[in-house]
């Protein structure tokens, strides 16, 4: 049998079965001390339909704001509908999503492509809560069937440092 | 060099704890712990986020799925009571959509179950590659 679990000066590690943690490389860790940040799962949600509403994931429990946008790992039943019509163009019901401190949030956008080709600038994205843009009305916009897990780890523009990650 | 692993009480709850380097196991906050246990406190922790990589239905990593068809690609030696979750990787193998919509990858995901998962390919023409992986639902509740 091969040694699974080392506990030293480092701190832990934890390898995979038949790995020989002493020696196994970082792919074949699922638990290393030595990293700042593990997939610890601080809240979530199974099997919603959310429709245009966002899911407020602290209620449960009254967990406390984590002081951050975390890294939200999602999944949902629809998964892609890019649609260009007459040089406009917008993303529906691929899985798109608005991230706060405290919410995720289905939304769609509109890229605003050129209408005589080219490259889009990408100056107005357009973004809309939900997926009800105007041109498609399909059940397919929905998000349906969402599961999400909340991880400790932030995940955003001026908290990917090393107040955080330190 | 500060404490790094505590097997002991912390918080007045006994369990196994480990902080991040240079971080003292005993006096830091929950944030800067790498692992802990539920500790009473308002902040909970369910599990650690894991994934587990899933074979196609042809025993290769990619499933092809063509146009409109359904592919129920099986899982094994999961044991995850509470459900699975899906996730997946994909691109168009050929062709698209259809229609106004061009240039997509689509797919939906149908049955989900601890032992297969359903994914459509929503295209109108050619084939998608996806490639799957699964974690398991931490809890039976709508929100954990």
């Amino acid at each position: 049998m091969a040694n699974r679990v080392v506990i030293d000066s480092n701190g832990i590690k934890v390898s995979k079965p038949g790995q020989n943690v002493l020696t196994a490389s970082n792919q074949n860790l699922i638990f290393d001390s030595t990293k700042v940040r593990t997939g610890q799962i601080y809240a979530g949600g199974t099997n919603l339909n959310l429709g245009d509403s966002s899911s407020n994931f602290l209620t449960t429990s009254s967990k406390a704001n984590l002081g951050y946008i975390p890294l939200v790992c999602i999944s949902e039943k629809n998964n892609g509908n890019r649609n260009f019509n007459s040089g406009v163009g917008w993303v529906s019901n691929i899985s798109s999503w608005e991230f706060t401190s405290s919410t995720v949030k289905p939304v769609s956008f509109e890229p605003d492509p050129p209408n005589s080709g080219g490259t889009s600038g990408m100056d107005s994205a357009h973004i809309n809560d939900g997926r009800n843009y105007a041109s498609i009305s399909t059940a397919n916009e929905d998000a349906t069937n969402v599961n999400y897990a909340v991880l400790r780890i932030p995940c955003a523009y001026g908290y990917m440092t090393s107040t955080y990650f330190g | 060099m500060a404490n790094r692993v505590l097997i002991g009480t912390r918080n007045s709850q006994e369990g196994i704890y480990v902080s991040r380097p240079g971080k003292n196991v005993l006096t830091c906050s929950d944030d800067e712990l790498l692992f802990r246990m539920d500790d009473g406190a308002s902040g909970t922790i369910k599990g650690l986020y894991q994934l587990q990589p899933i074979s196609g239905t042809n025993s290769t990593s990619t499933t092809s799925v063509s146009a409109g068809a359904t592919a129920t690609v099986s899982i094994t030696d999961f044991s995850w009571t509470n459900g699975v979750v899906p996730y997946a990787l994909g691109s168009i193998g050929s062709g698209s959509a259809g229609g106004s919509i061009s240039e997509t990858m689509g797919f939906t995901f149908g049955t989900i179950s601890t032992s297969s998962i359903q994914l459509t390919s929503t295209l109108s023409s050619g084939t998608l590659n996806v490639t799957l992986a699964a974690s398991p639902v931490m809890f039976s509740g709508a929100l954990f």
